[in-house]
């Protein structure tokens, strides 16, 4: 089945079907404005109403159209434009030439409509069943032929008797009115007049029409398409189709941690210090946001229409794209100071050998003791913390190691931890002096 | 018993061999002519030969387009313009349907029925031609007959139309 679609075709079937209703019949087309009829498939303006399927032009074998010999593998199939509603109600608008064999077979054709439903009537159109059924299809025939093919009266006449009665319709050709002479007529008429000589025809179900049903109908709505209707099944809702957005991701800043001495530049150990001052010793943490990064898929709400009306579904649109600053807040803070092994044995050795009994008072403490501890995130989500060890009282000369060890909470998002916990360090030095008195011998000096 | 005798004589010689000279051109002259006659096709059977060939020669790889061309090299105005415009869109979804990919040439010719000018109807004949048709994928070969309509316009025949099977059984009752 071949497949094409004529966006003028709408507007011609409603313009054929006022000039043939109005040129052919001697009863005026009846308006219905109810739910049948042509109003199933136009609205007021001409356009196509949700739902109705638009078949487009069909060409497809017909057994009453006229074929060459069966060895030349050609035959000459019936075209026409479709229309279906989801009722199945159905617009043919034949060819021209295909509707002149449909009226030399008016029965096979289904031009008349077949199996005695002739007696619908369907409202606003043309009611072609109706005139054939009350007497009046030899007229239509008639008139239908006379206009088609330029016939005389009487020619016409026997050839609408002839196709009412099942005759062979053939046998009234004349042997110089032969049907190449009629389709060149046909042709001329069409381009000069715009095909105005086509017809719109209206069948009550699709399964009546020479045309038969569009699978896409009887798929929706079986019962339109004659066919049994299907058992009502308790349809799960279709789930959403899965968000085609990409995977979240995490961005974690570098902390920055220092500790080291204060005041005073030279600290000398409390022992030999009258005023005892000690020294200062400062700890600064800061450890920046994490950066997690998901995106939404964003849904919008569609109107899906088919035969059996309207639905509205969700339907993924984008992908929003969320940036959060998370935390990753302090939980421990541990600086401590401690003298190095170097310190240690030369507080021993070195100066135990100098002053007797000389030891190591104090080599590791925390400073934590000697200062305040401030902890806290800010609004941006950076986390710091501050130690300010003032006037930490170092009893012992040499070199400290200062180290500051904190740590971290991870980070979480609704819940769910983004990052883990984690410890941090840091490193730093300071020098304790002490005053050592030296003899010296005067006299060797000039 | 009476004997006769027969005198040629010089003059009966001559007269002799001008008559069979005499004969004998007419013979070389006339008589191909004649047979002539009976052998080469004419020029409405030429029409009515190519016009078939085309018709049938269909190609579903080529297109429809590339049929109709064909066969508009060899129609009548008219008959093109039947053929693209009311023909070829009807009959172009059996050759892709069936796949048809045959090459055709008419054999024999036979003329049905001569139809004189009258009016406006050009003179047109019907001839019965008979054709091989080769499928260009299994090489069968098909024969058999289509009766075609041509007509003459300003003296040079062209092919009309291949009647429809209904044609030639209503001219057969007729």
């Amino acid at each position: 089945m071949q497949i094409s679609n004529n966006s003028r075709t709408t507007f011609l079937a409603i313009l054929v079907l006022a000039l043939v209703a109005s040129t052919f019949f001697t009863t005026p087309a009846q308006a219905d404005e109810g739910t049948t009829g042509w109003g199933n498939f136009f609205d007021a303006d001409g356009n196509l109403l949700p739902g109705v399927i638009e078949a487009g032009e069909i060409t497809q074998p017909a057994n009453w159209m006229p074929d060459f010999p069966d060895w030349t593998g050609l035959s000459v199939d019936a075209t026409y434009h479709q229309y279906v509603a989801p009722s199945g109600e159905t617009i043919l608008v034949p060819s021209t030439t295909t509707l002149f064999f449909m009226a030399m077979n008016p029965q096979e054709s289904g031009l008349v409509g077949a199996n005695g439903q002739i007696a619908s009537g369907f409202g606003l159109g043309v009611e072609l069943a109706g005139q054939v059924a009350s007497g009046n299809g030899v007229n239509f025939l008639s008139a239908l032929f006379q206009n088609l093919a330029g016939m005389n009266q009487v020619d016409a006449d026997q050839f609408a008797d002839a196709a009412i009665n099942g005759q062979d319709a053939w046998s009234l050709f004349s042997p110089d009115s032969d049907v190449a002479t009629l389709l060149n007529l046909f042709y001329q008429l069409s381009q000069n007049d715009g095909n105005v000589y086509l017809l719109a025809l209206l069948y009550e179900s699709c399964s009546n029409s020479p045309a038969g049903c569009p699978a896409e109908l009887c798929a929706a709505n079986p019962v339109a398409c004659g066919l049994p209707a299907t058992p009502e099944v308790e349809v799960e809702p279709t789930p959403t189709e899965p968000p085609t957005c990409p995977g979240p991701s995490v961005s974690q800043g570098h902390p920055s941690l220092s500790i080291t001495p204060g005041d005073p530049p030279y600290p000398v150990v409390v022992g030999q210090d009258p005023d005892k001052r000690g020294a200062d010793v400062n700890a600064n943490v800061s450890i920046p946001p994490v950066i997690f990064t998901w995106y939404e898929p964003i849904y919008e709400e569609v109107n899906h229409c088919n035969a059996l009306g309207c639905k509205t579904r969700l339907e993924f649109k984008e992908c929003r794209v969320h940036h959060e600053n998370l935390p990753e807040r302090i939980n421990t803070v541990n600086a401590r100071a401690e003298l190095s092994g170097e310190s240690r044995n030369w507080i021993v050795n070195d100066l135990g050998s100098k002053w007797y009994g000389a030891y190591v008072h104090q080599g590791s403490f925390n400073l934590a003791q000697y200062g305040s501890l401030s902890n806290g995130c800010d609004g941006g989500g950076t986390c710091s913390a501050t130690l300010a060890a003032q006037k930490v009282p170092f009893a012992d000369p040499g070199l400290f190691n200062l180290s500051i060890v904190v740590g971290t909470n991870g980070t979480y998002w609704n819940g769910q931890q983004i990052t883990p916990p984690r410890v941090l360090s840091d490193r730093g030095e300071l020098k304790v002096y002490v005053i050592l008195p030296t003899l010296i011998d005067a006299s060797t000096n000039p | 018993m009476k004997r006769k005798e027969f005198v040629i004589r010089p003059k009966h010689l001559i007269i002799g061999l001008l008559v069979f000279i005499a004969v004998a051109i007419l013979g070389f002259a006339i008589v191909p002519q004649v047979i002539s006659n009976f052998t080469t096709p004419k020029p409405a059977e030429i029409a009515a030969r190519e016009g078939a060939q085309a018709f049938l020669s269909t190609d579903f790889e080529q297109g429809q387009e590339a049929w109709v061309n064909n066969v508009c090299k060899v129609a009548s105005y008219e008959g093109c313009t039947i053929i693209k415009q009311t023909i070829a869109p009807m009959l172009w979804a059996s050759v892709e349907r069936g796949e048809v990919r045959q090459t055709c040439q008419a054999v024999q010719a036979e003329l049905v029925t001569d139809t004189p000018a009258k009016g406006e109807k050009a003179h047109s004949q019907v001839w019965k031609v008979t054709l091989e048709c080769v499928d260009a994928k299994t090489t069968k070969a098909n024969t058999g007959d289509v009766n075609v309509l041509v007509s003459e316009h300003e003296q040079s025949w062209k092919f009309d139309f291949v009647l429809f099977t209904q044609e030639i059984q209503n001219a057969d009752q007729q």
